[in-house]
């Protein structure tokens, strides 16, 4: 199982009337037999602009993020659910992105110029190679010289 | 090529090398300017030329006959070399009995190479038997070395693994399961949590954000920092003597 992430907006509600609203989301994950590994509580705060949800304008939102693991079958079915209930304003489901390693220092490998670094070498092995399937069956010249002397 | 202009004739001779200044002398190079089609070969003979005889050549009697005695000579001289030739070669031939004599020199010179080639095949297979043993040995060691690797490779894997499970085993303490939704819906209810955060030219982080939900403006409290830790460049006097002014 994948582990996903979720960021989930409950519409602004009375204390015991969100508990419940969150416990029907971990239910509904629990019944794809997923499990959550983490809650956190982004607090209240503005929505960026004016939503409409079920026929209701909301400007104010509880966010919340989720991060559960679930099987790939499930995640349509999930985000499909999620758009049934009221309380529910947005609730969508990412991959995680995996955080780039800033642990080393790689300032000398990044200030060295251009084809002596580690990506364009990369880049530039991956050209030739896609030039020379290009070129396969084409015929070869051969003569060395920077110039074609017979163009037709 | 030879449709192309004057221009590609100076260039391929002053690529050839046969002279730097081509093109003085290109011009008198020999140009076609196109290609008349030709009909083709399967057409055969035109309709409008199929009973039409060629005139045959007016000659006098005397040099008919004189035309004739040379075609005669010709066909005698070369019946009688082409005979020549056959009659030579039969007599050579490897029935006949000159042929089917084996004088006794034949025999050793035959003998002789028999033993040269026999001495050449022990020399080129010893050198082949060498070159094959070492073939072999190189193999056996890449072998040899690549199934370690392949080991090393399958442990580093397993050790991965391995790291993986028991780092989820530690996890899984922490897991949200049914039993205890209600406690961690609680939890998570009371702990707000802020990801967004600001540095200033200082170094000094701001954990959260300026405005609060009701508008009100609310200034995050730094961390102090004693400003000697920090770098010379964000002190506001410089304790460096090199970053002090001369008067």
């Amino acid at each position: 199982m994948p582990t996903y992430e979720m960021s989930i907006l409950y519409r602004v509600l009375p204390k015991e009337k969100l508990k419940e609203a969150m416990k029907t989301t971990a239910n509904l994950i629990f019944q794809e037999g997923g499990i959550i590994r983490k809650m956190s509580n982004l607090g209240q705060q503005a929505t960026p602009y004016r939503m409409f949800v079920h026929g209701q304008p909301v400007k104010q939102a509880h966010y919340f993020v989720f991060e559960f693991d679930c099987p790939v079958s499930s995640v349509q079915k999930l985000s499909l659910e999620f758009k049934k209930y009221e309380e529910i304003t947005r609730a969508n489901i990412f991959s995680p992105v995996i955080p780039l390693d800033f642990s080393a220092c790689k300032i000398e490998e990044e200030t060295q110029i251009a084809p002596f670094r580690k990506d364009v070498i990369r880049m530039l092995s991956l050209a030739k190679k896609a030039q020379e399937e290009r070129d396969e069956g084409k015929t070869k010249p051969n003569h060395g010289l920077d110039f074609d002397p017979f163009p037709l | 090529m030879l449709r192309s202009g004057p221009q590609v004739l100076r260039r391929a001779v002053v690529s050839m090398g046969l002279d730097s200044t081509g093109a003085q002398h290109a011009a008198c190079l020999q140009q076609t300017r196109g290609l008349r089609p030709r009909k083709p070969f399967g057409l055969g003979l035109a309709k409008s030329k199929w009973f039409i005889l060629p005139r045959k050549p007016d000659h006098a009697q005397d040099e008919w006959d004189e035309l004739d005695r040379l075609e005669q000579r010709y066909k005698h001289f070369i019946e009688s070399i082409s005979q020549f030739c056959i009659e030579e070669n039969l007599k050579h031939a490897a029935g006949s009995a000159e042929a089917g004599q084996r004088t006794s020199e034949d025999d050793d010179e035959w003998a002789e190479s028999l033993t040269l080639i026999k001495q050449w095949n022990e020399e080129v297979a010893a050198k082949r038997n060498e070159r094959l043993a070492m073939e072999r040995k190189a193999k056996e060691e890449e072998i040899q070395n690549q199934l370690m690797e392949a080991e090393r490779l399958r442990e580093q894997k397993l050790q991965e693994i391995e790291e993986y499970i028991r780092k989820e085993k530690e996890l899984s303490k922490t897991y949200i399961t049914p039993e205890n939704i209600d406690k961690a819906i609680e939890e998570c209810l009371e702990k707000v949590v802020d990801y967004n955060w600001a540095m200033d030219a200082r170094g000094q982080k701001y954990v959260g954000r300026y405005v609060t939900i009701s508008g009100e403006v609310e200034l995050p409290v730094a961390d102090t920092v004693e400003e000697d830790s920090l770098p010379p460049l964000f002190q506001s006097s410089p304790s460096g003597s090199s970053f002090r002014r001369q008067p």
